[in-house]
């Protein structure tokens, strides 16, 4: 490892935990000032789960994204572009609809609440574009992205036809896990599960650095060196959606990090995946966690925003400040 | 091919002009239609694009004047047609039923201009009412009837007093001031858990909660997105967990929470239809309200530090008389630094 990517990685790291510490302290009370200071009690409970849940979905957000603009060879993609948002979405209000329409059967489906529903919805989107982004027996990029598209689209129109067939109550319970949470009391069998699929993301990622090193250049290029990519790519775009899918069964779909934070990782550490998927999981975490930190700082006198709202307000400019200035190449 | 583009320019922009001009002039034209309203019941024709609207309407008993609905409307023969909602209406279908009155709850964004630019065209009565809390409900009950019906006419007359009994009803079933709302507490109103959204000040809830006398725990306005961690803060009394038609929340969302009211068994599930119905339906689901406060039973006494006014123990070698007790104790008091419920006591 070079010294760039000692230090980046090492910043990253540091940034990450005087967020997480600052997250800890920090905190506004819906009606008065900012107070800083050291939790006990539940109240510290609450702020730990919050800081895990953000480092978890953070971290695999993060890698999903980075693994998925190197397969894709495609600097704006993102865990969403394979349909896994609105195919978790999908799968929510699907319960939801079996649940209303069928009593006697609610029980069974709504005993994961809505964590079973998006990850079933979510797996099913991803397969889905699997199935159909091959082009002569190959995936290849662009069919991989024109598939997510479609696959989110019909995703998307099966919401809104479930939406115009439940009454109203049921359409604000989607409206709600539509906007995106950080979860501040978790079940440790989900997070763990959340938080072992992230570590085993970062550890295949990093392992699988020259594989994707060699994918952003192309086929032929890959051929070249003895890479079949066809294999590679199946392997990480279905790791990806994975992540992604267990991140959006556990807080929602939460914008962005997923796409800045490879990004940003690279500004620091440069471009070679190896390093890159670790530091972009570093990245994810804190945006995520300086999304969070930021949260309790604003006040619009509307209660708490939702972070995937900062997420993107962060994010957005970022981007734009990305492309701009040339720096945001896969 | 300058010249072209130039004219081409032009052209855009005397149609933008054109444009305005044009919807300026539909939107005055529909506020004129709204000035005349009609002079019999059996005149009527109405089309409502809001669920609480129609629900307004049958109770003041025009639900034989109403031809066209949206899917969740109630109350009324399915056979009427469905005309779509707000965000999406069937313009064709609307023209077909030719309505004198259009019914709507103006979204934040407003009125879509095409639908108004349709009733200008038509000459439709549009009747728009934001019904965010109960001074809005109170407005449209006062409002609708003379818009509607010439209040001149018999007709009018009868529909005015309908809504006047409407109104009546409302403020008597909140005069009530039940026992059981006062010793709910602070109260916490929530709609959603993951995460929590609570019925705020000014809200249809909140309005009706503070009315029968309860304390509403939170403060701010509207329906505000809070945390768990605010939740604790807040320490709500009381958790009135609010259900519309259909929806997946449970009384046992809140069992893992180590919170006071979750503890002392004070959380309680609200289904009712009106809830997210606001309208003259008030009185029903204050009622509902009541009686689900009512089930919970009168909480039990406070902890003694929460104790107000408890003064030391009298055993003490120096112990003050009882009013210096106390008054030492309102000086001694600290004053927190951050009172969540300062506003809503």
């Amino acid at each position: 490892m070079n010294r760039r990517v000692i230090v980046g990685l090492a910043a990253l790291a540091a940034i990450g935990v005087v967020l997480a510490i600052l997250r800890l302290m920090l905190s506004r009370p819906l009606a008065g000032a900012i107070e800083f200071g050291w939790p006990d009690g539940v109240i510290l409970d609450l702020r730990l789960a919050a800081i895990v849940s953000a480092i978890v979905i953070g971290t695999a957000l993060a890698v999903s994204g980075t693994m998925l603009q190197a397969v894709l060879r495609n600097p704006l993609a993102d865990p969403y572009i394979l349909g896994v948002s609105s195919g978790a979405g999908l799968g929510v209000m699907t319960a939801m609809y079996l649940a209303w329409a069928m009593p006697e059967h609610a029980r069974w489906l709504t005993a994961w609440g809505t964590v079973g529903p998006a990850a079933l919805g979510a797996i099913a989107a991803i397969s889905l574009v699997l199935a159909l982004g091959r082009r002569s027996g190959e995936h290849d990029p662009l069919t991989l992205v024109l598939a997510g598209a479609v696959v989110s689209a019909m995703c998307g129109a099966g919401i809104v036809l479930l939406q115009h067939l439940v009454p109203h109550g049921l359409r604000g319970d989607l409206t709600v896990w539509m906007m995106g949470r950080l979860p501040e009391s978790i079940d440790r069998s989900i997070v763990g599960s959340v938080a072992a699929m992230a570590v085993l993301g970062v550890l295949i990622g990093a392992r699988m650095g020259r594989a994707m090193d060699v994918a952003t250049f192309g086929d032929d290029e890959a051929h070249a060196v003895g890479l079949h990519l066809g294999r590679t790519r199946i392997v990480l775009v279905a790791l990806a959606g994975l992540l992604a899918a267990s991140t959006v069964a556990l807080a929602g779909p939460i914008a962005f990090i997923g796409l800045i934070a490879p990004h940003a990782a690279r500004l620091l550490i440069g471009a070679r995946h190896g390093p890159l998927v670790v530091g972009s999981a570093l990245a994810g975490a804190a945006l995520l966690l300086g999304a969070d930190c930021l949260r309790q700082l604003i006040d619009l006198g509307s209660g708490r925003l939702p972070v995937g709202v900062i997420t993107a307000l962060l994010g957005g400019p970022v981007f734009l400040w990305l492309l701009r200035s040339g720096r945001g190449s896969a | 091919m300058h010249r072209s583009i130039r004219r081409l320019a032009s052209l855009l922009l005397l149609g933008g002009v054109c444009a305005l001009v044009g919807c300026r002039q539909d939107e005055s034209s529909a506020d004129r239609a709204s000035a005349k309203p009609a002079s019999a019941q059996s005149e009527l024709r109405i089309a409502s694009l809001s669920p609480a609207l129609t629900r307004t309407a049958v109770s003041l008993g025009l639900s034989q004047r109403i031809v066209g609905r949206t899917r969740w409307c109630d109350g009324i023969p399915s056979t009427i047609a469905i005309i779509g909602d707000l965000q999406e209406f069937d313009a064709e279908r609307l023209v077909r039923l030719a309505p004198t009155d259009l019914l709507v709850q103006p979204p934040a964004a407003g009125i879509d201009p095409g639908l108004r630019a349709l009733a200008a065209r038509h000459g439709w009565r549009v009747h728009a009412f934001p019904l965010d809390g109960l001074a809005d409900i109170d407005g449209m009950l006062a409002a609708l009837p003379s818009a509607m019906l010439d209040p001149t006419t018999a007709d009018g007359a009868a529909l005015r007093a309908r809504a006047e009994a409407a109104r009546a009803a409302i403020r008597t079933a909140l005069d009530a001031r039940p026992a059981a709302v006062a010793q709910a507490g602070p109260t916490a109103i929530l709609f959603a858990i993951e995460p929590p959204l609570a019925f705020g000040r000014g809200s249809y809830l909140g309005d009706i909660f503070e009315a029968l006398g309860g304390v509403n725990a939170v403060a701010t306005a509207g329906y505000p997105a809070i945390s768990l961690e605010d939740l604790y803060r807040l320490a709500p009394r009381t958790i009135v967990l609010v259900a519309g038609e259909g929806s997946m929340l449970k009384a046992s969302a809140l069992d893992h929470l180590e919170l006071e009211a979750v503890k002392s068994g004070r959380v309680v599930l609200l289904v009712h239809d009106e809830a997210m119905r606001p309208g003259p339906g008030v009185p029903a689901l204050a009622r509902a309200l009541i009686e689900a406060l009512e089930a919970l039973g009168a909480p039990d006494a406070p902890d003694a530090p929460d104790a107000p006014d408890a003064p030391d123990a009298p055993d003490a070698p120096d112990a003050p008389d009882t009013k210096e007790a106390l008054d030492g104790l309102e000086r001694e008091r600290p004053v927190p630094r951050d009172d969540p419920l300062g506003d809503a006591r």
